[in-house]
């Protein structure tokens, strides 16, 4: 009987308890102020956040081609995006995913002499070039959550690795000369997300990061490049859930 | 409304993430802009062994492989600045005209073929309209020839060996179809452009 009544009242505790997170999430207004640092700081569990992110691209130099004698791309680039997706342990501070980005870089440039367009073959160009460059990392992602259990702003440094495919182009009217390559890409960022309103689901995403990529690459004797280096700046929508 | 709004923001970004804002080639500028000076050349050339070379009087304009038409130097102000302009580079690295092409070391075979006939033949080899057909010498490139609207001057420069016609240089100008947009002087820039990129032809 003693056993009985036990089991009952568990049964009964459980189900309060259920019912009072359910009523308490359904109706937000009526929480008390500290009640999500209280429920969150309790909760166990995996947090996933998926981002799609509009990603602009800095170039920090000219991407091997030489600004003032043979230009290639130093220009912005609004072409870019994003998709990532983290879970979040230990207390939701230790966020591992993984992303794939992509940057489309290009510039048209002035009528120059490009020599050397063949390599040891004799071929040289002139002409105003239309230069292009697209970049496609596909990282590891391995973040810190500095306020994991804030109700609205949970800034974060993340570290990216992983490898980068990229495509280079000078192309004059119908002549494309191209070329592609495979390199390894390390990427710190820093950022935050930002949750449109208290706990809620959905929030945006912006993010401030560095690229290093080994790619390398030669067109002409005037653009080439053992690396490839460029600044993002991703903007985007992230959802939140448990 | 607000999901209207929704909508219309989330297409223009995904536009903006995919395409940016892109110019292609062909799209702006002038038509000298649009204007590409090639010169493809074989690097074991050795300029002391040519002194003197062979040049028509006129020029092939080719639509595809059986629709030429010869066009004398009499007969067009672009083709007859076009001789000239070669004459004169060739003449500047040391070159000797002769009218005899018996005579000649070097032959040259100045045309004009459209996008149709570039696609289809060139650069692996092509019906000659002087010397018949011929294969070109092998380019290991990484350079394609994509389909735009645009033609092409060639001057090819090389010696007859048997039935073949060994190219020792080509130039090459991409130009917008259709004369009009092209001015006689932006053609000879172009071919002095083609020259100036190959001092392996020069004697001097």
């Amino acid at each position: 009987m003693k056993r009985l009544i036990l089991i009952l009242l568990i049964t009964l505790s459980i189900g309060v308890v259920k019912a009072q997170e359910e009523v308490e999430l359904k109706s937000p207004a009526r929480m008390p102020s500290n009640f999500d640092s209280q429920f969150h700081s309790t909760k166990k569990g995996v947090k996933q956040y998926y981002t799609i992110a509009w990603s602009i691209g800095f170039p920090t130099s000219d991407f091997g081609g030489h600004s003032n004698v043979v230009p290639y791309i130093s220009n912005t680039s609004c072409a870019g995006g994003l998709l990532a997706g983290q879970a979040f342990v230990l207390d939701n501070k230790l966020g591992l995913g993984v992303s794939i980005g992509w940057n489309n870089f290009y510039q048209s440039n002035p009528r120059t002499v490009y020599n050397g367009v063949d390599g040891d073959n004799g071929m040289a160009i002139t002409g105003a070039a239309y230069a292009y460059m697209s970049t496609t990392p596909i990282k590891f992602l391995l973040s810190y959550a500095f306020a994991p259990n804030s109700p609205i702003f949970n800034p974060y440094f993340t570290l990216g690795m992983g490898a980068s495919y990229m495509t280079q182009h000078l192309m004059f009217q119908d002549i494309d000369v191209w070329t592609d390559n495979w390199g390894f890409v390390v990427s710190p960022e820093i950022g935050t997300y930002i949750r449109f309103g208290k706990n809620a689901m959905w929030g945006a995403n912006i993010g401030f990061g560095y690229n290093y990529c080994t790619n390398q690459f030669r067109l002409t004797d005037n653009i080439n490049a053992n690396n490839i280096q460029y600044l993002n700046l991703n903007i985007g929508l992230t959802i939140m859930v448990n | 409304m607000k999901r209207r709004i929704s909508l219309i923001i989330s297409v223009f970004t995904l536009t903006i993430m995919f395409t940016g804002c892109y110019n292609y080639p062909g799209e702006k500028g002038t038509a000298f802009d649009q204007m590409v000076s090639i010169s493809q050349w074989n690097v074991h050339y050795d300029a002391s062994e040519y002194s003197t070379y062979y040049m028509p009087d006129g020029i092939y304009i080719m639509k595809d492989k059986n629709d030429k038409k010869y066009v004398d130097r009499t007969e067009s102000d672009m083709v007859d600045a076009l001789l000239l302009t070669i004459d004169k580079n060739m003449s500047t690295y040391g070159y000797t005209k002769v009218t005899d092409t018996l005579l000649a070391d070097l032959r040259i075979a100045p045309s004009y073929i459209d996008k149709t006939y570039v696609s289809a033949y060139y650069p692996y080899g092509y019906y000659d309209p002087y010397w018949g057909y011929y294969y070109s010498y092998p380019y290991y490139t990484p350079v394609y020839y994509t389909s735009y609207s645009v033609g092409a001057l060639l001057f090819e420069v090389g010696e007859i060996s048997g039935k073949d016609f060994n190219i020792e240089f080509r130039g090459s100008i991409r130009m917008l179809l259709g004369e009009a947009s092209n001015t006689t002087s932006q053609v000879k820039s172009c071919v002095n452009e083609c020259f100036k990129q190959a001092p392996i032809l020069n004697k001097n």
